[in-house]
């Protein structure tokens, strides 16, 4: 009796120590963590949208960009797409006439060196100035312009069709939300 | 402890008893996380870090602790200390944070730390109980170095990211399967060296 009442005010106390030296850690990192992701966040959305000076929020996955004057210079919207080993999130940025930006992937789990490569410029700049119509594997459509990666079909396919698809209904769900009065 | 005595202490962690390619512990992330220099040489420093707190809690805290719940008592320690190194890396160092994602919270399951806490630091003193960390961390940084240098040069052409060679590259060695050959062949080399 007396050794279980040792035992369990033994581990309390270590279990205690534990509690408090990870709630200081916390304390101390929290802010920094918020932050670093705030800034990788808004490195991501000038990326994809360059021209934009500031950015608004409109629903959970778009993004009005405006320029120093508050002109709005075009749009970020946030894609999931299911890859070959997981899910893709990537930005795309378009301007006005819903052409293509930008494109960068935020998290992906492909094969390294295969369908990884997704996250490479030679990949990523094809999608550059195409408007949505444009943006199918040239293997899937007689319209479409862009190359897959090489033993990468899924993965390429996956990140363009998903591009093709968000464009297409942010288009709609402007006209049909904000009427064109965006 | 004399001072040669301490120097096989350090140098039985990178050689002698390496805990990846002598002992065989921990290899899980070993093969995960050696398909970059850059990820291996993170892996390393975070690793090595816990496992000199650990070591470090568990010999100070050797004659406290009850040894009917001394594994409970560890797996607190090292829990702790791993989730402090996650939020510091979150926080100081966000690129390579994402990169090695689930590898860091799993050392708290890494058996080389469980294993130095209860085959050395909770029967040793403190000063042995830092050089055997320190060793042991530095061997396991170094074995995931080199591996991971071999693999990344053979299967990307690159070297911490910067191109190494122009020709098409070996892409089995970044996938699962060139771990186990790069391992399994670095064994082989440095037993027949021991013998």
């Amino acid at each position: 009796m007396k050794e279980i009442i040792k035992i369990s005010v033994y581990l309390s106390m270590i279990c205690i120590i534990a509690g408090i030296s990870l709630s200081i850690t916390n304390y101390f990192t929290t802010k920094k963590i918020v932050l670093q992701k705030i800034k990788s966040e808004e490195a991501g959305l000038k990326e994809v949208l360059p021209n934009a000076f500031r950015f608004e929020s409109m629903d959970s996955s778009s993004k009005k960009g405006f320029d120093q004057s508050g002109n709005i210079t075009g749009y970020v919207l946030k894609i999931r797409a299911t890859g070959y080993s997981g899910e893709i999130v990537a930005l795309v940025g378009i301007d006005r006439d819903f052409k293509i930006m930008g494109v960068k992937i935020l998290t992906q789990n492909e094969t390294p060196g295969l369908g990884a490569k997704i996250i490479e410029k030679n990949f990523l700049a094809q999608f550059i100035g195409k408007p949505s119509e444009k943006i199918f594997l040239k293997m899937d459509n007689k319209d479409g312009e862009i190359d897959a990666i090489t033993s990468a079909t899924i993965s390429s396919r996956a990140i363009t069709n998903g591009i093709r698809r968000i464009i297409d209904e942010f288009k709609e769900k402007l006209e049909r939300v904000y009427k064109r009065n965006y | 402890m004399s001072s040669k005595k301490n120097l096989s202490e350090f140098t039985k962690g990178i050689i002698r008893e390496n805990p990846v390619i002598g002992m065989m512990l921990g290899l899980c992330s070993v093969l995960a996380i050696s398909n970059e220099v850059r990820n291996a040489i993170g892996m390393g420093i975070a690793m090595t870090f816990v496992l000199l707190g650990s070591n470090i809690s568990v010999s100070l805290l050797r004659r406290s602790i009850p040894k009917r719940v001394r594994i409970p008592v560890f797996l607190v320690i090292i829990g702790s200390l791993t989730t402090i190194v996650d939020l510091v890396m979150a926080a100081y160092a966000p690129a390579i944070h994402r990169n090695l994602g689930i590898f860091i919270p799993l050392i708290v399951v890494n058996c080389i730390i469980i294993a130095r806490a209860e085959a050395f630091a909770s029967k040793n003193t403190l000063l042995a109980a830092v050089i055997d960390a320190l060793g042991m961390g530095i061997g396991y940084t170094l074995v995931l170095f080199v591996i991971a240098t071999i693999r990344e040069a053979s299967g990307n052409g690159s070297f911490l990211g910067m191109r190494l060679f122009t020709f098409e590259p070996v892409l089995i060695m970044v996938l699962p399967p060139g771990a186990f050959i790069t391992i399994g062949l670095l064994m082989a080399v440095v037993r027949s060296i021991k013998k």
